[in-house]
This record gives C-alpha cells, sequence and structure tokens, in this order.
C-alpha cells in the first residue's frame, strides 16, 4: 500500500520536474515560430499559436547552416570511430595483456582527464602553425581523440568479461587483433555504444577548440555557427536565431535517443559507479 | 615452455601491447604533454601570436602575481564552485531518488528528459537562455513581475548574474550526477533493503543506513569528476553574462581566453599552467580524503 | 625502474618544449608571413616576382579577401567579383567569411589567421582596426600604387570619395586602403509610435530636453505592453556619438590620454544613466535585446542607429520611420567610423590586391549595388545620388554631416580600451558603481594600456 503511495507521489513529483526542464525547450520552440518582429512580445508563447516556418528558412540564408552542420557531423563522426578505435585498442592492452609499464602509462593517460582544454590549446595553436593545420577541421579532430573516461570504461567492461573465451580464440589460432575484433568488441556492446554515443556528444559540442582554432565561416562547426549567428543580432532576430538553435539539437537528439537505453548498462557492468 | 621460449612470448606480449597502446599515447603526447610543457615554457616569454615569442624571465610572473584582477577571477572561479559542485551532488541524489521510487517504466521516461539538457550543445541553450533572463523583456521576469515580485537584473547585476549562471548550470548538468547515482542506486541489492525492513527500519534509516554508504564511491566520482569540470567553466559565463557585469563573472577559463585576445599570451599561459596545477592539487587531495570516507564494500 | 622511466620522459619533454616554446628566433615564421620583406611600406618586389607595379597581364593570380559575416554577403561578394572579372578577368578572387560578432573579435580574428599563415591579401577593415594593422605592420601602404596608377583612380572615382570620409585611412602620411563606406549614429524615429501619441517628429535643433521630454512621453503602456521612449546605448561607437555632442571623447585629440572622466564626458554617460534609471524611458542595457525588431515592433519610439540598420527595416518592409540627428548636448558634432579594404603585407600579389581593393572601395558598381541598403557610401556623387531615392526621407542629413563629422576614436589599442570601457560601463549600468567612479577607473585603466604601449 505503501509503496503505491509513494510512487504515485514520486511520479507526481517527477512530471513536475520533467515539465520544469522542458519549459525552456518548449519556449525555444514556440518563439522561434513567431514572426520576427513579435519575438520579444509579452507574453512569451510556450506553445505555438504561430507557425512562421520561414524562420527556419531564413536561418539557412543568413549563416552557412548547412556547412556547420556538415562540418559538425564531419568532425564527430570522424573523431567518434577514430576514438574508439584507439581507446578499445589501448583498452584491451590494459585489460587483457601485460607489458613493461603498464600502470604508468594508464594513470598518465587517465590523468589527461584533470588536464584543462585551456592549458593545452595555445601551443598547440603554435604546433598547428607550423604544420599548417590552422582553420583545418583535421586540427579540431586530433585533440578529440584522446578519451581517457573512454579508456577507463573500456577497461573495466573487458576486466569483466571471463578469460575463456580469450583462450577459445587462442586455440583456434587467433592473434590479438582478432580476439580483440572479433570476440571481444562484440562483447562490450552497452559499453562501447556508451562511448561512442558520449564521445559523438562531446566532440559535437565542443567550443573552445573550434573557437581558437577556427577562423573562417567555411570550416566552422555548429557551435561556432551558433555564436556567429546570434553576433549578427544586429540584422536578425531571436526567432531565427532560435529556429537554428533547435535545428542544431535535432542531429544530437538522434543520436541520443538511439545510444541511450545501453547508458545505465554500459556505464554500470564497467563499475565506473565506484 | 622452457625459459627462452617464455621470455620471447613475453617479449611479443610487449611488443603487441605497445603497439596497442601506442596510438593513445602519442597522441597523448602531442596533445596534452608536449602542450603542457610548451604552455609552462611560455610563461617566461612574450609572445603576441604574431611575431615569434621572446624570453622575458620572470617579469611576466612578477606581473601575473602584481596584477589586482586574478584574485578577483579566482575568487569568482572559487564562489562558483562552492555552490554548484555540492548543489549537483545533492539535487543529483535528490532527483535520482526520486526518479527510482516511480517504477520501471516511468523511470525510463523521466531519465531521458531529465539527461535531455546535458546533451544540448551549451552555446546553443545558453544563448536562449540569455534572452529568457532579459531584465526588461525576458520571459523570468515576465512572470516574476506577474507574481507581484518585480524585475530582476538576471544579467545588469554582478550579484544576481552568478545566481543566473547557477540555475542555467543545474538544468543543463545536473543530468550526469543524476545519471551516475541512478546507476549506483541500481546496484544496491535488494536484498540489502529487504533485511533492513525485516529488522523493522524505516525509509529514513534505509536511506541513511544503506543508500548512502553504499552511493559513497558514486559520491566522490560525482564530486571529482564535478569539480574538475567546473572549475574550466567557460561556455556558460562566455555566453550568458560574457564575464560581466565588470568581470564579476568571469573565471579562470574565460580570464585565459580575454587574455588570448588581447594577445597577452604570456598571461594566458601562466593561468592555464595555474588551472592545471590547481586541478591537480585538488584531485589528489580528494583522492587521499576519500579513504575517510567512501566505503567500497559490497557486504 | 619506474621512476628513472618516468625522469627520462620528463627530461625529454621538458628539452623539446622549451627548445621549440622559447628559441624560436630564426626566420621560420617571419619568412611565412613577409612582413621581414616590407620594412619600408611601398610595394616591395617579391622574390619571386620581378615586375613590381605592373601585371603580369597573361598569368592568372588568384587573390583572396576577407569579408566579416553578415547577411546575405556570400551573395553580394560573388556578385561583386563577377563584375570585377568583367574588367579584370585575370584575377581570381577567392573570398573568406570571417564570423563577427564585435570588430574587437573580428580584428583578433584576422590577426590569428594572419598569425597561423592562412592570412588573406586583401581584408575589410574599418577605422576600429586600421591603426592596429599599421602599427603592427600588417598593412601595406597605397602611395606607390597611386601614384603609377592616376589614371585608374581617375576611371575608378576614387577621387570622388569625400576626403573627410578618407581621412582615417592616412596614417603618418601614407594612405592604407580607400574608404568604401561609413556610418555615424543618428536617431531613428518609428513614426507610428509618434503618431500614437500625436506627436510631432523633432526637428534637427532639438536639445537634450526636448529629447527628454519626448522620451517621457513616448514611454506608456498600451495593451499590457510596455513601450519605451528610447534605448540607452553602452557601445563605443554609439556612446562617442552623444560624447561628442558635448564637448567630450573618451581620449584627447592626440589620443595620448584618457578624457573619459573629464566632467563633460560624466554628466552625458550620467545622462544616459539616468535615462534607464532615473527617468525610466529606457531598457536596462542588454546585449542580447533585440532592439531592431523592437523597433519595428514599436516596442522602442526613438533608436540610436546607423545605417547598417536600414537592411533590416527593408528586409521586413517596415516603412513608417525616419531619421534625425542626436539631439545637441552642449553642441551638435557628428561622429563618423568608415570601412575600407586595406591590403595586408603578407600579400604575395599586392599590385592586384590593391587593385581590387581598389575597385572595391570605390568603383560605382560597388557603391551602388553593395551599399543601397546598407552603410553610408562614401563617394559624393553615389551619396548625392541613392540618398535622396531611399529611406528614410531625411536622409540627406547623412550627405550634410560627411562634411562636419569627427572620426571616433581608433587608436592601434582599441580592443584593449573598449574591453576596459565595456567593463566599466557594465558595472555603471549595474548600479555597482557611480558614473564618477567608474569613469575615474577606468580612465587609470585607459592610461595605462595607452602609457604601455
Amino acid at each position: 500500500m505503501r509503496k503505491n503511495k509513494f510512487t504515485a507521489l514520486a511520479n507526481i513529483g517527477c512530471v513536475l520536474i520533467s515539465f520544469i526542464v522542458l519549459l525552456p525547450f518548449m519556449w525555444m520552440l514556440a518563439t522561434s515560430l513567431r514572426l520576427p518582429v513579435d519575438s520579444f512580445r509579452l507574453p512569451p508563447s510556450f506553445f505555438p499559436t504561430v507557425f512562421h516556418v520561414d524562420n527556419y528558412v531564413q536561418v539557412f540564408r543568413k549563416v552557412p547552416l548547412l556547412k556547420f552542420i556538415g562540418n559538425s557531423f564531419f568532425v564527430s563522426v570522424t573523431a567518434t570511430l577514430l576514438q574508439c578505435m584507439i581507446t578499445c585498442m589501448a583498452a584491451y592492452a590494459f585489460a587483457r595483456l601485460q607489458f613493461k609499464g603498464k600502470n604508468i602509462i594508464f594513470l598518465l593517460l587517465l590523468s589527461g582527464l584533470m588536464i584543462p582544454v585551456q592549458s593545452t590549446v595555445i601551443p598547440i595553436f603554435m604546433l598547428y602553425k607550423q604544420i599548417g593545420l590552422m582553420d583545418s577541421r583535421l586540427g579540431v579532430i586530433l585533440p578529440l581523440l584522446i578519451n581517457p573516461l573512454g579508456i577507463f570504461i573500456m577497461k573495466q567492461f573487458m576486466e569483466s568479461i571471463p578469460g575463456s573465451y580469450d583462450e577459445a580464440a587462442k586455440l583456434d589460432g587467433a592473434g590479438h587483433f582478432a580476439i580483440l575484433f572479433r570476440v571481444i568488441l562484440p562483447m562490450t556492446k552497452p559499453a562501447i555504444v556508451t562511448v561512442a554515443v558520449l564521445s559523438f556528444v562531446s566532440s559535437w559540442n565542443d567550443f573552445y577548440r573550434p573557437l581558437i582554432f577556427i577562423t573562417s565561416s567555411e570550416k566552422m562547426t555548429l557551435p561556432l555557427g551558433m555564436t556567429a549567428l546570434s553576433g549578427l543580432m544586429r540584422n536578425t532576430s531571436i526567432s531565427i536565431i532560435l529556429a537554428g538553435i533547435i535545428i542544431s539539437a535535432i542531429p544530437l537528439i538522434l543520436i541520443y535517443s538511439l545510444g541511450q537505453k545501453y547508458f545505465v548498462e554500459g556505464i554500470s557492468l564497467s563499475g565506473l559507479k565506484g | 615452455m622452457s625459459v627462452k621460449k617464455r621470455k620471447n612470448s613475453v617479449k611479443k606480449e610487449n611488443r603487441i601491447a605497445y603497439l596497442f597502446v601506442a596510438p593513445a599515447l602519442i597522441l597523448f603526447i602531442l596533445f596534452v604533454g608536449y602542450p603542457l610543457i610548451a604552455s609552462a615554457c611560455l610563461m617566461f616569454c612574450d609572445y603576441n601570436l604574431i611575431s615569434p615569442p621572446k624570453f622575458k624571465g620572470l617579469a611576466n610572473i612578477i606581473k601575473f602575481f602584481r596584477d589586482k584582477e586574478v584574485p578577483l577571477v579566482m575568487l569568482s572561479s572559487l564562489k562558483l564552485l562552492l555552490v554548484l559542485v555540492p548543489m549537483h551532488v545533492i539535487f543529483g541524489l535528490g532527483l535520482a531518488c526520486l526518479v527510482n521510487r516511480t517504477g520501471k517504466k516511468m523511470s525510463a521516461v523521466y531519465r531521458v528528459i531529465i539527461y535531455i539538457p546535458t546533451i544540448m550543445t551549451t552555446v546553443s541553450v545558453a544563448t536562449a537562455w540569455s534572452y529568457l533572463y532579459d531584465t526588461d523583456f525576458g520571459v523570468f521576469n515576465y512572470f516574476l513581475g506577474k507574481l507581484g515580485i518585480g524585475k530582476i537584473p538576471w544579467l545588469n547585476s554582478s550579484a544576481w548574474a552568478f545566481w543566473a549562471i547557477i540555475i542555467f548550470s543545474l538544468w543543463k548538468f545536473v543530468g550526469t550526477p543524476f545519471l551516475y547515482y541512478i546507476i549506483g542506486l541500481q546496484n544496491i541489492p535488494a536484498s540489502f533493503y529487504e533485511a533492513a525492513e525485516i529488522d523493522g527500519a524505516g525509509g529514513r534509516q534505509k536511506f541513511f543506513y544503506i543508500t548512502l554508504p553504499m552511493l559513497t564511491p558514486t559520491i566522490f566520482m560525482v564530486v571529482v569528476l564535478s569539480l574538475i569540470s567546473y572549475i574550466q567553466c567557460f561556455d556558460e559565463p562566455y555566453i550568458l553574462t560574457g564575464g560581466g557585469p565588470g568581470i564579476s563573472t568571469t573565471t579562470v577559463s574565460l580570464y585565459i581566453y580575454r587574455n588570448f585576445q588581447a594577445q597577452n599570451i604570456s598571461y594566458a599561459s601562466i593561468l592555464s599552467v595555474f588551472l592545471f596545477i590547481l586541478i591537480m592539487a585538488v584531485t589528489i587531495f580528494q583522492f587521499k580524503m576519500s579513504d575517510k570516507w567512501v566505503n567500497y564494500d559490497t557486504e | 625502474m619506474k621512476r628513472k622511466l618516468l625522469s627520462i620522459l620528463m627530461i625529454t619533454m621538458l628539452a623539446a618544449g622549451t627548445l621549440f616554446g622559447c628559441s624560436d628566433t630564426d626566420g621560420k615564421a617571419k619568412s611565412k608571413t613577409g612582413t621581414e620583406e616590407s620594412k619600408s611600406d611601398t610595394v616591395k618586389t617579391e622574390t619571386d616576382q620581378p615586375d613590381e607595379q605592373q601585371p603580369d597581364s597573361a598569368e592568372q593570380v588568384e587573390i583572396t579577401v576577407a569579408y566579416p559575416s553578415d547577411d546575405g554577403a556570400e551573395q553580394k561578394l560573388d556578385t561583386l567579383i563577377a563584375e570585377f572579372n568583367k574588367s579584370y578577368p585575370n584575377i581570381k578572387v577567392n573570398y573568406v567569411i570571417i564570423p563577427f560578432s564585435s570588430w574587437p573579435d573580428y580584428i583578433t580574428k584576422l590577426k590569428t589567421m594572419v598569425a597561423g599563415g592562412t592570412g588573406p591579401d586583401v581584408a575589410r577593415l574599418a577605422v576600429e582596426g586600421i591603426q592596429s594593422f599599421v602599427a603592427d605592420d600588417l598593412a601595406l601602404a597605397f602611395d606607390d600604387f597611386i601614384a603609377e596608377n592616376q589614371e585608374l583612380m581617375e576611371e575608378l572615382g576614387v577621387n570622388d570619395i569625400h576626403p573627410n570620409i578618407n581621412a582615417p585611412f592616412q596614417i603618418g602620411g601614407k594612405t592604407y586602403g580607400f574608404a568604401w563606406d561609413w556610418n555615424n549614429i543618428v536617431m531613428f524615429m518609428n513614426k507610428n509610435v509618434f503618431a500614437e501619441k500625436e506627436v510631432e517628429l523633432p526637428a534637427t535643433s532639438w536639445n537634450k530636453d526636448e529629447f527628454l521630454q519626448l522620451a517621457q512621453t513616448l514611454t506608456y503602456e498600451k495593451d499590457g505592453e510596455k513601450v519605451y521612449g528610447t534605448v540607452a546605448p553602452t557601445d563605443y561607437f554609439t556612446v562617442t556619438a552623444w560624447l561628442y555632442n558635448n564637448n567630450a571623447s573618451v581620449l584627447n585629440e592626440e589620443m595620448t590620454e584618457c578624457t573619459l572622466n573629464s566632467p563633460e564626458a560624466v554628466e552625458v554617460i550620467q545622462f544616459l544613466h539616468d535615462l534607464v534609471y532615473k527617468y525610466e524611458v529606457a531598457p536596462a542595457p542588454s546585449a542580447g535585446l533585440d532592439t531592431s525588431n523592437l523597433f519595428m515592433n514599436g516596442q522602442i519610439a526613438m533608436l540610436g542607429n546607423g545605417r547598417w540598420s536600414i537592411a533590416s527595416l527593408a528586409n521586413n518592409n517596415f516603412e513608417d520611420y525616419d531619421i534625425q540627428a542626436l539631439p545637441a548636448l552642449s553642441t551638435q558634432q557628428s561622429s563618423f567610423g568608415s570601412g575600407s579594404f586595406p591590403v595586408l603585407s603578407s600579400t604575395k600579389h599586392p599590385y592586384e590586391a590593391m587593385l581590387f581593393s581598389s575597385w572595391l572601395s570605390a568603383s560605382t558598381f560597388s557603391q551602388e549595388t553593395f551599399l543601397k541598403t546598407d552603410s553610408v557610401p562614401s563617394r559624393i556623387s553615389v551619396m548625392e545620388k541613392i540618398l535622396p531615392t531611399m529611406l528614410p526621407e531625411n536622409g540627406m542629413i547623412w550627405r550634410e554631416s560627411a562634411d562636419v563629422a569627427k572620426s571616433i576614436q581608433a587608436p592601434a589599442e582599441l580592443t584593449d580600451v573598449t574591453a576596459v570601457f565595456d567593463k566599466y560601463m557594465s558595472l555603471i549600468f549595474a548600479n555597482e558603481m557611480s558614473v564618477e567612479d567608474g569613469l575615474n577607473a577606468a580612465a587609470e585603466e585607459i592610461n595605462a594600456i595607452l602609457a604601455d604601449s
């Protein structure tokens, strides 16, 4: 009996909280559909009453939004794929292999978590200047390939897979590469999906490095592009800017909803919770 | 196996291991290790991005210690930390407990919703929130006016700008600790609670004697990760307040960027090295302290 | 064992880092930007281009122009380049759009590009940046080019450019480009709001009291929605315009000292502050305020703005507005800022770059197509042709003010000065510092900046 009462109360509380969480998004959507002249009109709308879809068309004309989205996709997908490979390889080495300096290297890579982006950006800038990677998407991708948290998650998860699978594969004559890619990886699906999704999201949202490295509109990623859009404040309106923001959120929501069901499993079985 | 064969296979395993670790390690050295050291070197130079750096010795470091703005900036960052981290720890926990009680199906839905702001691009939603916070035309003040409270200068006053950032950050980032807590909660065996109930424990006792102690590893991780993440807080102040009014909401990261913009690269380097040392010190300190309160047993 | 490995690693990295970071005095960086070669400001021979001033007419030359992001900028640039190529088919022009949120930001980005080795040949730059570029040896002087191409100059209409507007680009006796466009701040008025309150549009000679009275009359509530009489500016450009009207300025004439805390300046800033907090005729200043749309919507009656804003008014088919000079305080001295297309010293094709720059700045096509609904054109004949035919009705005051307007003050250290200015303006308008204290503190910091360089 008590349980049901609690459950009901908890549900009411959660509905309220969900509402509060979603309110800003509702406002963003509703206002993005308003006529630009009306964008600051009060009272504000949370449910679209006007459907001035032209804002969504306009935003593509004001800034090369398509290019921004394309660049973000290119950067995020490339970074995620490459990063996953690099992370899995390193995690496998830590989980399954013995070698000299294993612990130091592991700690070293993990310490990367503690190093703020600001401490590394300027020398990387100077490096890029020398090797000609300024204002390039590759320049943005490279630093994103380091994922200490990912290595940790994958290592833990791999360690929870019994070694008997490895043994069986070795008996069949498989080398380490084969063991990693054909045996271990398929079993790490929750963890690797989590790592991939989190990596995609953080590559997509990466702001500080593109801010420093990218100077031309052509190469900008979406977050940077959004600041360029809102910088056009003098000649545009917040309805249009909000339309751009909504558009830029869609890919993220899609990727997230596809992968989120693995989050709990992926993080929990990797023992990250403690 | 003979000794030689073993040695060879060890060597082979070493080689393969290094091969596997090489990409991550090389990237680390190139993009983390070397830049950190180079930043430390840049501290002693004058560099304006255009002409090559010139060695200047301790001149810039002395300037750094004399600068009146630096302590203010650090104070701003500290204030933000001291409020945000506990709030995230506590709110995340509260939310997780609440959602956990709503039953399996619904809790999955709430989980997704609460995490949505976290995956959004910070600068985009911060831009939207800066309109919400507008003093005269913003949505928040509109409702505050209706409630009879009157207009709050959210972004136009040092005191309120601070809270504006806090409220926004909470909304945006509570998803992360929340997620970790949910997982932590799910990993507490139900048998513990059943055993406690048999002993006649009530809700409160169950929470304080089972839930909380079992969650200490999670809480520890949340504190460590949030501290690291919030010391570097950049996107929110950059978009919401631009560091203002004045420099009241300028965090260390934002200050580094401003110096970069002003072509004061050496200053930016000193600050960034300082930031790194700070993070390391705080994290190591926490790990040392963790023995005192984090409970790793699962029995 | 572990310790040894670690320490060897550390030492190696330290050594490498030190070698790379601090002792980079060889010519590597210099040769990339070519600054070493243009010590004297005349067009120097590039080692691979024996002919200084004459283009290699058969050869295709490629140059890049940097332009700040703006509504429809790409289309306009495409049109312009196509037209340019009709007369000069051998010069291929690429453009790179740099995201623009403010001049200091744009200038930093441009300099970052040059520092990173990806600098353009020609860059749009306003008076806000030219001094800094010249001081850093980043801009090329046009004097030789002009001397050797007198006829071309005449043909392009360079001599038709208003000399006053062109002046900011003549530094130290040398010319660094031709003014293409310019803006000053005038008061835009929403005729609908005036009509609603049955008030007449003001005359040119209106003064501070009349302005305040109008603002108060035009601040009211209608159907639960607030209408504000005006907006209190806090940005450098607009505030300078108000300062000039009171015989005040941010810096002294020679730009060596800060005069922001003079009694006249304090008076102006106090007045602007009072608009918000004492008379409550203006909303609290905010960077995200959509003043353009609020103006069109009738939520703001009078808005200080430049001619660039008529683009957005035209886009929204808003025609019920007119302009007037800013109200007179102790005087009425209009300000202005002009823009041009300086050639960067890192260019490999100075002749072609200067040619393009001159064409872009001065040609009739460029001024008449691009600047129809944008900043004021710099050429006298173009101004006199366009302004009477377009909204606002009172547009010719722009032509008249060109004769007497005073340039805004944009020293080489403008980025730093603006940063201090913005900082203290935000504190003043947040009521955390009195106007006088804020301006005194600002003056102190700005003087330190000016003294440092």
